[in-house]
């Protein structure tokens, strides 16, 4: 270990920032969240070992996304991700949006739970089962005596409707602050 | 954008064709505010489970504290986390310097937590931390700790594991895996430990598995490596049968892939590299045994998770058969029927009133301990035959040992006496089959085997009766045609009303027919699929744990479809759908033996089916040390002189008879004739209906143990012999 002690102690803290972004972004753009989880440590991993090559004049998130990118496209390529997925352009966009996103991303999450407790109650079931029990949307279907289809078009208008109460949630903060 | 936000949607539902992804892929490339509203979208899903279950913590919890479900910026949260190191090195203080000091709450002794995300986490004591939830990172703290202190060991305990750690940093963290058993609707987690530095040890309630720096441990609350093992035995199993059917066109096969995934677990034990590699993905082994970080070229795998499923396995399968009481029992029984026929010779002799009492007696024992039995038996042995003189790794030796049982290294002398050492391993391997499987190791001259370092040896033994016999008098020469359409007449057991079996039809596409449980008098459609349908029986042994599942296509020559297809998932799905209800069935008794060259070095051209099958590498023999095209076995031993494999062979016998199965036996068997015979007909104008399943035709067997779905022996009947 080459790092200096205060390096050490900083890059927890870095970490714990950078995470639910690259998190996110992993988790998008792979689906699988059995493998996003995997290749989210190993980017902690990486991200750690080489900390010592971490230039602090540029953004950590930025550092770290690029690292991200790396594992993801070679997920993609490997034999063991679906063959139909997003390219490395789209990827690239992703990751640029994402840190963007990164300043807003724990208010954005302080909006969302404002927005959840908004929603009605079986809008909130379904998303429990798929989101927190993760549940198959056919067991869901079947607990609610209703179709997957019908389960796959509730939970879309749900959280349709939740993407424009955080914006709403985003642009009123916004204003306040004025 | 409603239009990009439904094709997000569908990509992370799974159900976007590949035309969509493509589309989603453009638009979010291309255009900077579609990348945004992805990015968004993908951060609220993100976020969901968090969020949602912050707030049933909140709910439940009713006051909020410091670990469930409050949401901080990042900013506060390195004030708590300094918070945690100026209240850890207060209490520390105080504790090293031995005054009163009692905290109202437990901190750590020697060790920094950090939230990452938002845990549920609670701190016991000083050393001992519960995560219920979400991800921490640790790592060890000296500031207060005086040189000649050690750092503390610490444990963390999550609901699916513990983790003890010394002086190492990593992160552990709770996580939601994305499959879902579907029998019950339990949340299931499993704990990961990322190891940044030094070394951590994750035990759950299915064994231990130990990491170093760079490693990702993972624990399953429900399975942890016994699932994987499964899952990879099987569906190697399945990849092999398919080869050999290749490689045998038409003619009966029989094996056990449990032996010989056992077998070359104990080889990929010393492999590294590409070596490994390839013996790994062969064996089908899962992506979370796969190791992460730099060392992952070298040692691919996790061969500690294989090592502890098939030990688990073992233990599961074979340690009733080894239970002490089972075993005294086995060996009275041994005794008692010998006397009792003694006792019969004589009685036949003399007649004897008091002789008839005691056999009668003895009977009565017997019978008494055979309820006590399992009703089955069944056995593995592993052993490693190393040459004297040749130096192996004891770390190698005794991995193998401690997950094996191969009792350390057995000691011969190839280099000189090859013939003794072939002699010792051919009488193990009869021993440990009954004295079916002889003569496993080929002759040679001693010149040919001068070379010889290493011989691993596996052997399975299984032996069990039909909780429902057959009926001998049933059993008679009944017709069996070949797939290439001729007719021969083979001696097949025959059971009307099969009553504790399972039965389940299916049509081509593997989609399930649904028999009838009723139907008109007379009637004669609608029973059975189609021609290119299949059945599936499967018939239980004594002990519940173990049965035989026959599965037979429709068409005489409808075995090559049916294999083409087969996969030990579909098996699966097929067999959870078959339904307990009183079926005819005919069956021949047969006996198969085979003997099959895995894997040979071919003087420098490998061959074989597990070379066809991908595994090519660990036969290449090293030239002058040159290991960049050959094989790596070098985690067996240091010596220069690197061993490869030259020869895998596999011997396998079977025989299935009125009485049950073994897998060494021998009995000749009958054709099968029209259903019903025997079976009265109701009078109602509605009638029930009992389906036959007659395996008159080539089909697969297999003796699979049900509650971990393990593929013990798996084989197919082209052509039974035919009877006299």
């Amino acid at each position: 270990m080459t790092a200096k002690p205060m390096q050490t102690i900083d890059f927890p803290g870095l970490w714990v920032n950078a995470q639910p972004i690259v998190r996110s972004l992993i988790l998008g753009a792979i689906r699988n969240l059995h493998d996003a989880e995997d290749i989210l440590q190993e980017v902690a991993r990486s991200a750690y070992t080489s900390f010592h090559r971490y230039d602090p004049s540029q953004p950590f998130n930025t550092w770290v996304m690029s690292i991200a990118r790396r594992r993801i496209v070679d997920h993609l390529r490997s034999r063991k991700a679906p063959i139909a997925a997003l390219d490395e352009k789209a990827i690239d966009s992703l990751i640029h949006a994402h840190e963007k996103l990164n300043d807003i991303a724990l208010a954005r999450r302080a909006a969302l739970g404002q927005c959840i407790e908004e929603l009605h109650d079986r809008g909130r079931t379904v998303l429990t089962r798929r989101y927190v029990d993760n549940h198959p949307v056919k067991d869901i279907a079947a607990e609610l005596d209703t179709s997957a289809h019908a389960i796959s078009v509730l939970l879309y208008k749900v959280k349709s409707r939740l993407a424009q109460c955080i914006k709403g949630k985003l642009v009123t903060t916004a204003e306040d602050a004025r | 954008m409603r239009n990009l936000h439904e094709l997000i949607h569908a990509y992370q539902m799974g159900t976007a064709t590949p035309q969509q992804i493509a589309e989603l892929s453009r638009r979010i490339g291309e255009d900077e505010s579609a990348a945004r509203e992805a990015a968004e979208w993908m951060l609220m899903e993100a976020d969901l489970a968090e969020t949602l279950q912050s707030d049933e913590s909140e709910a439940s919890k009713g006051s909020p504290d410091h670990t469930a479900g409050l949401r901080f910026p990042a900013s506060h949260l390195m004030k708590i986390a300094a918070a945690f190191l100026l209240v850890a090195s207060i209490v520390t203080f105080f504790a090293l310097s031995g005054k009163q000091h009692k905290p109202q709450t437990p901190e750590l002794i020697g060790w920094i937590i950090q939230p990452t995300g938002n845990p549920d986490f609670e701190i016991l004591n000083g050393n001992h931390v519960r995560l219920n939830r979400g991800e921490l990172h640790v790592s060890p703290d000296r500031s207060d700790l005086s040189p000649e202190d050690t750092v503390p060991n610490l444990t963390i305990e999550t609901p699916q594991a513990k983790a003890f750690a010394r002086s190492a940093q990593f992160l552990i963290g709770t996580h939601i895996p994305t499959e879902n058993t579907g029998v019950t609707h339990t949340m299931k987690r499993l704990t990961r430990v990322l190891i940044l530095a030094g070394a951590v040890t994750l035990t759950s309630s299915l064994g231990s598995v130990e990491g170093a720096t760079n490693e990702l441990l993972t624990a399953k609350a429900d399975a942890a490596p016994t699932k994987f093992t499964v899952q990879a035995n099987s569906a190697f199993a399945f990849d092999l049968y398919k080869q050999l059917s290749r490689e045998n066109k038409g003619r009966n096969l029989f094996f056990s892939p449990y032996s010989i995934s056992t077998a070359l677990a104990m080889a990929g034990e010393g492999a590294r590299g590409k070596t490994a590699e390839e013996m790994g993905a062969v064996l089908r082994y899962p992506h979370a045994a796969g190791r992460i970080g730099k060392d992952a070229q070298r040692l691919p795998w996790r061969m500690s998770l294989i090592h502890t499923g098939l030990a688990n396995l073992d233990r599961k399968l074979f340690n009733r058969s080894q239970d002490p009481e089972q075993l005294a029992m086995r060996k009275k029984l041994v005794t008692l029927r010998a006397q009792l026929n003694t006792l019969n010779a004589q009685i036949k002799a003399t007649r004897d009133r008091k002789i008839q009492v005691k056999a009668s007696t003895i009977a009565g024992e017997i019978n008494a301990i055979n309820k006590k039995l399992h009703g089955y038996e069944i056995s593995l042995a592993n052993a490693l035959w190393g040459e004297q003189t040749y130096p192996f790794k004891k770390t190698y030796i005794n991995t193998l040992n401690k997950h094996y049982r191969t009792g350390g290294v057995f000691a011969v002398d190839f280099r000189n006496n090859y013939a003794a050492a072939r002699k010792q391993i051919n009488d193990w391997s009869a021993r440990r089959t009954g004295g079916r499987i002889k003569n496993v190791m080929p002759e040679r001259r001693q010149e040919d085997a001068k070379d010889l370092s290493l011989v691993l040896t596996n052997a399975i033994f299984f032996k069990a009766d039909w909780k429902q016999p057959f009926n001998k008098h049933h059993s008679r020469p009944r017709p069996f045609k070949l797939a290439d359409g001729k007719t021969i007449k083979v001696r097949t057991m025959h059971a009307g009303g099969f009553s504790i079996g399972r039965y389940g039809a299916f049509n081509a596409d593997g989609s399930f027919f649904n028999t009838p449980v009723r139907i008109k008098r007379g009637q004669q459609t609608g029973l059975y699929p189609d021609a290119n349908g299949f059945s599936l029986i499967e018939l239980p042994y004594q002990s519940d744990d173990i049965s035989m599942v026959v599965i037979a296509p429709n068409r005489a020559d409808g075995l090559d479809e049916l294999e083409q297809t087969i996969t030990a998932k579909k098996l699966n799905t097929w067999i959870s759908r078959m339904k307990g209800r009183p079926f005819h069935v005919y069956l021949p008794g047969f006996k198969v033996e085979s003997d099959y060259k895995l894997g040979d070095h071919n003087q420098g051209r490998p061959t074989g089916t597990l070379v066809s099958m991908g595994m090519k590498r660990a036969f290449m023999k090293p030239q002058n040390g040159n290991r960049a095209e050959s094989s790596d076995f070098s985690g067996m031993s240091d010596s220069y002189d690197q061993i490869y494999l030259g020869l895998v062979k596999h011997k396998a016998f079977v025989e299935i008879n009125e009485k049950g199965t073994e897998a060494a036996a021998v009995t000749v068997i009958e054709g099968p004739v029209a259903p019903t015979s025997g079976f009265p007909r109701p009078k109602p104008t509605m009638v029930p209906f009992t389906p036959t399943f007659n395996a008159n035709r080539p089909f697969i067997f297999l003796v699979r143990e049900k509650s971990t779905g393990t593929v013990l022996f798996l084989g197919r009947i082209m052509q039974p012999a035919a009877a006299n």
